[in-house]
């Protein structure tokens, strides 16, 4: 679906769920819009496949106990981003706190989650990619992500992350930056 | 030298294992309406402070009975037995040989039994020193 469609369907969404009767039709229809993005959206952040079910099962559960207070003037795309990302925040920091790491060191991990989910790619240039931007911390490689692949304007990334435009124009800048001098030092 | 190209971007490098999206909506809706995990990680905090709890209590019952209690090594029944067939009367001799006999080297039983009693008035923490 593409944008203005997202929209329509979120529309009818929220009307199945103003009835009582449709409720579970409507969350069917959210899961079933949302599902494939807000899949790779966790899975640009956490790596792991497993670790990405469970946020994303986190993510339906909490929009699900949410819905019902739900105010449409975000849009459902943005609410359901906004919960995808602070899921995945949430779920790195307490990573770190249970390893025990500073605060941005943990790209280790997150390049061990790669070679296990992307073996015998080492020479490929997509591959060499994400080794790059998993070396980013968290937010500037969100912002990446969700510029770079996930193809949204700085206007909606600023709704989901709550940030200003000209910040999110200067961290993707750094980013870009960052990540082209890693691949050149290669 | 790579640069980042928005109009040709490079694909992911992974992919989610395979049908991975067929009956999503039906493995959440049955997590919701699972019924509540007793033990879990999220869970782990309360079950550990009902463990506190629990052990506090019971050491708290066990501070209280055990005020009036000596409990006595192997080692230093064993001296206390000694201590009496050589030292005391005729019948702490007697039951110090009968306790030596029974092979009972706990002695926590002493401040309520009655060789408490047969020492007679002798001072029993004196006795306890003298070990």
């Amino acid at each position: 679906l593409d944008k203005p469609a997202l929209r329509d369907q979120d529309i009818r969404i929220l009307a199945l769920f103003a009835d009582p009767a449709k409720r579970d039709q409507a969350f069917v229809l959210l899961m079933r819009t949302y599902k494939e993005r807000l899949y790779w959206h966790i899975r640009k952040m956490v790596i792991d496949h497993d670790d990405t079910d469970d946020l994303l099962q986190n993510v339906f559960i909490k929009a699900w106990k949410g819905l019902a207070g739900f105010r449409a003037d975000a849009g459902l795309y943005t609410w359901l981003y906004r919960i995808a990302t602070n899921e995945c925040l949430s779920f790195l920091s307490s990573k770190r706190r249970r390893m025990f790491l500073p605060i941005g060191d943990i790209s280790d991990e997150l390049l061990d989650k790669l070679a296990a989910a992307a073996p015998m790619q080492g020479d490929q240039i997509n591959y060499r990619l994400q080794q790059a931007v998993l070396k980013l911390p968290d937010k500037q490689r969100l912002v990446f992500n969700m510029k770079y692949y996930d193809d949204m304007t700085y206007d909606e990334i600023a709704a989901v992350v709550g940030t200003s435009v000209g910040a999110l124009k200067a961290s993707y800048h750094h980013a870009v930056k960052k990540i082209e001098a890693d691949l050149q030092n290669d | 030298m790579f640069t980042i190209d928005e109009h040709n971007k490079q694909p992911l490098p992974y992919e989610p294992p395979y049908a991975y999206f067929e009956n999503f909506e039906n493995r959440v809706k049955a997590r919701l309406e699972a019924k509540p995990v007793f033990w879990s990680p999220k869970m782990s905090w309360a079950w550990s402070l009902a463990v506190l709890v629990l052990v506090a209590v019971v050491v708290y019952q066990f501070s209280g009975s055990t005020t009036n209690t000596k409990t006595l090594s192997a080692v230093e029944s064993a001296h206390l037995v000694d201590y009496l067939i050589e030292n005391g009367d005729y019948q702490t001799m007697t039951l110090a040989l009968e306790l030596e006999l029974a092979e009972l080297p706990q002695a926590s039983w002493l401040a309520d039994n009655q060789l408490e009693k047969e020492l007679e008035g002798e001072n029993l923490e004196f006795l306890m020193t003298e070990l």
